[in-house]
């Protein structure tokens, strides 16, 4: 039995088909990834999972429970983040986390996760910045040991460091059998912790991949600057497209690897290096426009 | 439920703290003036005897004797007073309480727990109810120390009945305000349209009493059941008054209940 089945699931405001018949699964033990630009209709699918909003159409279930006849026994096994967390602001992160120990009326393991993320909880959270603020929202989706864990944009706004942190706290919860479903625009993201990837665009599913091929389908952008004179004709390699030149510089696009154009400028003296990652949106352009 | 009911308290108690002092200081300042009153008792006979008395009845005080303290205290705060600050107190509770929550998003951190959408409507609504009983008590009660502080004789009936009625009132006014809540998502949004009812219920009840062809209208609006002055006439509350505050009651808070648990929560 996968955690989680979705079928045909469909979810329409108006005219707007923000989720327009997407069907996937999502193994026990699984870190999945669910990867979109913004407005793609990621956190739409997850408030269905999670019984915020209500699907047109299709059927979300989880643990072999559907998601809206008994959201409120399996929101017991489900520890959710939001994309933007929302916190009381007149509350301390104590007062939170005391707020949904009650009700999931579970053992108390917020403060040692506060500890590890070097949060401190006794402070007003208006008084919390973005970063802070997450991570008392990872903490509240991780209290009561949930055995699925819905995260959306989990490292939405954060700093490289604290990033790192919540991956260690992921793949800690991972090891621990707990199954992930997260939400991300960011390729690296899915990249880094996921063991699959769905790809949503303008709520349709246009990909499933594994995380090997995503990263064969990573765009680099290189501007190379010459200390001296180069030979243009020295960069057509495989997968690399220059898109402007002048005397000094280059201009290149790299699809898949890029250690052969490493290699290749490591001839020439250099100037100076950029190498950019391209944005989603750039990927999906290349490769998925046509879908 | 008891949790959310828990927090209700934690979070708009001071809200709460103000309106029973509110309701508290004006009962006090009703009773230590009232001796004034009485000096003056003479000329504000002869003014109330020349205004109109169609006037004088779209404000519910027509044979109105203002010189005991019950009819005092009808005309200037079980009137005036108690409802207005019953309906702002309850259309705050309401307002914050459910819209204010999704349009400020904490919502999804008591919908993320196991804890059915139903619990959190009835945690809000029973919470409520209480601060409604708190809030009456505060703005009642307090006339009985305070006439035997001033050595004013009080009819004790009079002022329990009134109670009551205020707490049907606000049981009536409160389940609306909490339909208007369950179907918005903007906080300022149910204030403007459960305001407005209450505004428009207003008007109704002013102007069937002074337009004769109209006064059917009256029966659409809370504020026509709403009359101490008929509990000071007749020692009594009017059975239809109960009536229709418990029925209103009733089904707006099952309206409200099957809409919230229906309906999609989104910021």
């Amino acid at each position: 039995m996968a955690a989680i089945e979705i079928k045909n699931l469909k979810k329409h405001f108006g005219p707007t088909r923000a989720v327009d018949g997407i069907s996937f699964d999502v193994e026990k033990k699984e870190i999945f990834g669910f990867l979109g630009p913004n407005g793609a209709g990621k956190t739409t699918t997850i408030r269905c999972m999670m019984d915020f909003i209500r699907p047109t159409d299709g059927s979300v279930s989880i643990l072999g429970i559907d998601s809206r006849g008994a959201a409120v026994e399996l929101k017991n096994k489900i520890g959710y983040l939001p994309g933007t967390v929302r916190l009381y602001d007149k509350w301390t992160g104590e007062d939170h986390i005391d707020y949904v120990r009650r009700l999931r009326k579970c053992n108390d393991n917020a403060r040692d996760m506060a500890k590890f993320l070097d949060l401190d909880i006794s402070v007003k959270t208006r008084h919390l910045s973005l970063g802070n603020s997450q991570k008392l929202g990872l903490i509240l989706a991780l209290m009561g040991d949930p055995e699925i864990l819905v995260l959306d944009e989990p490292t939405l706004g954060l700093d490289p460091l604290f990033q790192d942190s919540v991956y260690e706290l992921l793949k800690k919860a991972n090891s621990e059998g707990k199954t992930i479903f997260m939400s991300s625009h960011y390729l690296g993201d899915v990249e880094r912790i996921c063991d699959r990837v769905e790809i949503i665009k303008e709520g349709k599913l246009v990909a499933a991949e594994g995380v090997r091929d995503l990263k064969q389908k990573r765009i680099y952008k290189v501007q190379a600057f010459f200390a001296g004179s180069f030979d243009r004709n020295a960069f057509e390699i495989e997968g690399v497209e220059i898109t402007s030149e002048t005397s000094e510089s280059l201009s290149m696009d790299v699809k898949g690897d890029i250690n052969p154009l490493i290699a290749r400028l490591g001839n020439f003296e250099l100037r100076d290096l950029q190498i950019e990652h391209a944005s989603l949106k750039d990927i999906f352009l290349e490769f998925y426009e046509k879908r | 439920m008891s949790v959310i009911l828990r927090r209700l308290f934690k979070d708009r108690g001071i809200t709460l703290t103000i309106f029973c002092l509110a309701g508290i200081l004006l009962i006090w300042l009703y009773v230590a003036f009232f001796p004034l009153i009485l000096e003056q008792a003479e000329n504000l006979r002869g003014l109330m005897e020349s205004l109109p008395t169609g006037l004088l009845r779209a404000f519910g005080i027509e044979n109105l004797d203002i010189f005991n303290i019950e009819g005092f205290l009808t005309y200037k705060h079980y009137s005036m007073m108690v409802p207005l600050m019953l309906i702002f107190l309850m259309a705050s509770l309401a307002g914050s309480g459910l819209s204010g929550e999704v349009e400020r998003g904490t919502i999804e951190i008591s919908l993320a727990c196991p804890v059915s959408r139903l619990s959190i409507y009835f945690g809000l609504y029973f919470g409520g109810l209480v601060m409604l009983i708190i809030f009456t008590i505060c703005a009642v009660l307090p006339i009985f120390p305070l006439a035997g502080i001033y050595n004013t004789a009080v009819v004790s009936n009079y002022h329990f009945l009134v109670g009551v009625m205020s707490l049907f009132f606000g049981w009536a006014v409160f389940s609306l305000s909490m339909l208007v809540s369950a179907v918005n998502s903007e906080q300022r949004r149910t204030y403007m349209v459960f305001g407005g009812i209450i505004f428009v219920m207003y008007i109704l009840d002013l102007i069937s009493a002074l337009v004769g062809s109209v006064s059917w209208m009256k029966y659409l609006s809370f504020f026509y059941y709403y009359n101490p002055n008929y509990i000071l006439l007749n020692n009594s509350i009017p059975a239809i008054a109960i009536l229709i505050f418990a029925a209103s009651a009733i089904v707006f808070t099952v309206a409200g209940a099957v809409y919230f648990r229906s309906r999609d929560i989104a910021i």
